[in-house]
């Protein structure tokens, strides 16, 4: 379904992805972990045509989508929940959803409950927690094959989170293809199917969740056991 | 009294027509945060484009009108694409892109169509008589055509697909390209239909204020002066502060010396400016 051939990628002089190659087959769920810094943003801004790589190719369904501008990179199947919940805060919550598009394969407020009451509000006024959710759904309206979370728990309180993960793993189970970026990762490896550690923009360990959480490195650096 | 609610009056035409003024370059401002100096002048070459529309097509105010607001978004449409859509980014060559435009343009008039003062439709109408007042039949015309006007633009911003498009990409244009929306063409259709309005308002005072090149410096400082006031981005802004500046000005000039009371609406405006920086509707952080 999506395919990273070789990509790297400099941000202000510095080689911020190298060499990085990965596989998300149709129907997978798969994490991207790391610690700061490790590229992982980044590299979901190549996927995403937020920035071209400086080498490297991207595929959807063996299409290539190198170097795509953002809004062709949705329309071709690809949508992106950025990291820090942005919406349209002067817009109501319907007005949101109206213009992130009506997804019919989803039901944006059987996923995310709380919304419903707000849909008349201006989204500037709902919480942390719902406004991760709005941008959730917004990337669900835009109808993609590929659906990508870019660090959905990030600051977040924890009872939200789980209704977070709890909703991604619902979205799974319905069969979307799906890419998230996690810094909680004994989270992201309990609900993903596979996952790709990076290190300094590198690719350093991938494979199946429960075998990565299983991995000594990943233990320590990771899972803080 | 009476002379009093004239002027009130005459005031509120007068801000309807200064509202409708200023409503192009509020929204180029408050979608693309593009501060297009060659507004009046692209204000002025619209008035133009309905009188040679009339003069030569033979047409009469409305189809001149319709013609001027088409040429005139296609003309913005250029602009956008080939002028200040190259300089996105960069505010200091966008406002001399601007600047040096509005000289082009303004030096071109001159040259092409001289300075003589011209009229668009028929500006010997006789006053109306409105129980113990009198306005001006082009002046009323103007007044209301803005006020309605104003009124479209506000439904098609607020209560259509294509508005909440424009408001999504204003509020936040990276996360619009993110759901597929592509910032340029919207740039491109905002910034058309920005210099198309600016036309439509030339258009509709011709009759009050005649038409030469020279209409751009007052087109640019009132729509300036109503944006600040009103608040950058701001479409009930630009009514509200229309109206304000409209009724200030013509008490002014009723119950001042004739020197002093240009002044006081600039006063208005930098009292505002001290008290509310940010104008009367204006957001704070658009001002970062």
């Amino acid at each position: 379904m999506l395919v990273v051939e070789n990509v790297s990628s400099r941000f202000a002089g510095a080689l911020k992805i190298d060499d990085v190659s990965m596989q998300v087959g149709e129907g997978e769920f798969v994490s991207i972990l790391g610690a700061n810094g490790a590229g992982k943003t980044s590299l979901l801004g190549l996927i995403t045509g937020r920035y071209a790589p400086s080498s490297g190719r991207i595929l959807l369904e063996g299409k290539e989508i190198t170097g795509w501008p953002a809004h062709r990179v949705v329309r071709a199947g690809i949508a992106l929940a950025p990291q820090n919940h942005p919406i349209f805060t002067s817009l109501t919550v319907d007005e949101n959803l109206a213009v992130g598009g009506t997804n019919p394969d989803i039901d944006v407020f059987a996923l995310f409950p709380n919304l419903e009451r707000y849909r008349k509000a201006l989204a500037g006024r709902l919480s942390g927690g719902e406004r991760q959710m709005l941008s959730m759904a917004l990337a669900l309206g835009a109808r993609p094959r590929v659906v990508v979370f870019d660090e959905p728990s990030s600051g977040l309180a924890p009872k939200i989170i789980a209704q977070v993960f709890e909703a991604i793993r619902r979205l799974a189970d319905t069969g979307m293809t799906i890419v998230m970026v996690e810094q909680n990762a004994s989270q992201a490896l309990r609900i993903s199917d596979r996952a790709y550690v990076l290190e300094h923009g590198r690719v350093v360990l991938h494979g199946a969740s429960a075998e990565i959480s299983e991995n000594d490195h990943v233990r320590q650096a990771y899972l803080g056991v | 009294m009476q002379l009093f609610l004239q002027q009130i009056i005459n005031g509120l035409l007068l801000g309807g027509m200064f509202a409708l003024m200023s409503i192009g370059l509020s929204m180029v401002f408050g979608i693309m945060k593009t501060v297009n100096f060659a507004y009046g002048a692209l204000y002025m070459v619209g008035g133009y484009a309905a009188y040679w529309s009339a003069e030569l097509l033979g047409l009469s105010l409305l189809p001149a009108l319709i013609c001027a607001f088409l040429i005139m978004f296609a003309v913005g449409a250029v602009i956008e694409i080939i002028g200040f859509g190259q300089f996105r980014g960069n505010d200091d060559a966008s406002l001399i892109f601007g600047l040096g435009l509005s000289l082009v343009l303004k030096g071109g008039a001159v040259l092409a169509w001289g300075s003589q003062n011209r009229f668009i439709g028929d500006n010997s109408a006789p006053a109306i008589e409105l129980g113990p007042f009198i306005v001006p039949y082009a002046r009323m015309t103007a007044g209301i055509a803005s006020l309605a006007l104003i009124g479209l633009i506000y439904l098609l911003i607020a209560r259509t697909g294509l508005g909440r498009t424009f408001r999504a990409v204003a509020d936040n244009a990276e996360r619009a390209q993110l759901l597929g929306i592509d910032p340029r063409l919207i740039n491109v259709a905002v910034f058309g239909f920005g210099t198309a309005i600016a036309a439509v308002a030339c258009v509709l005072l011709t009759p009050v204020y005649s038409l030469s090149p020279a209409v751009d410096d007052t087109a640019l400082f009132t729509a300036f002066t109503v944006v600040i006031l009103g608040g950058l981005g701001s479409i009930a802004g630009c009514l509200v502060a229309g109206l304000i500046l409209g009724v200030i000005y013509t008490l002014s000039f009723a119950y001042l010396i004739s020197n002093v009371a240009p002044i006081v609406p600039l006063l208005v405006l930098i009292l505002t400016l001290i008290l509310r920086p940010q104008g009367l509707f204006g957001q704070k952080e658009r001002l970062a």
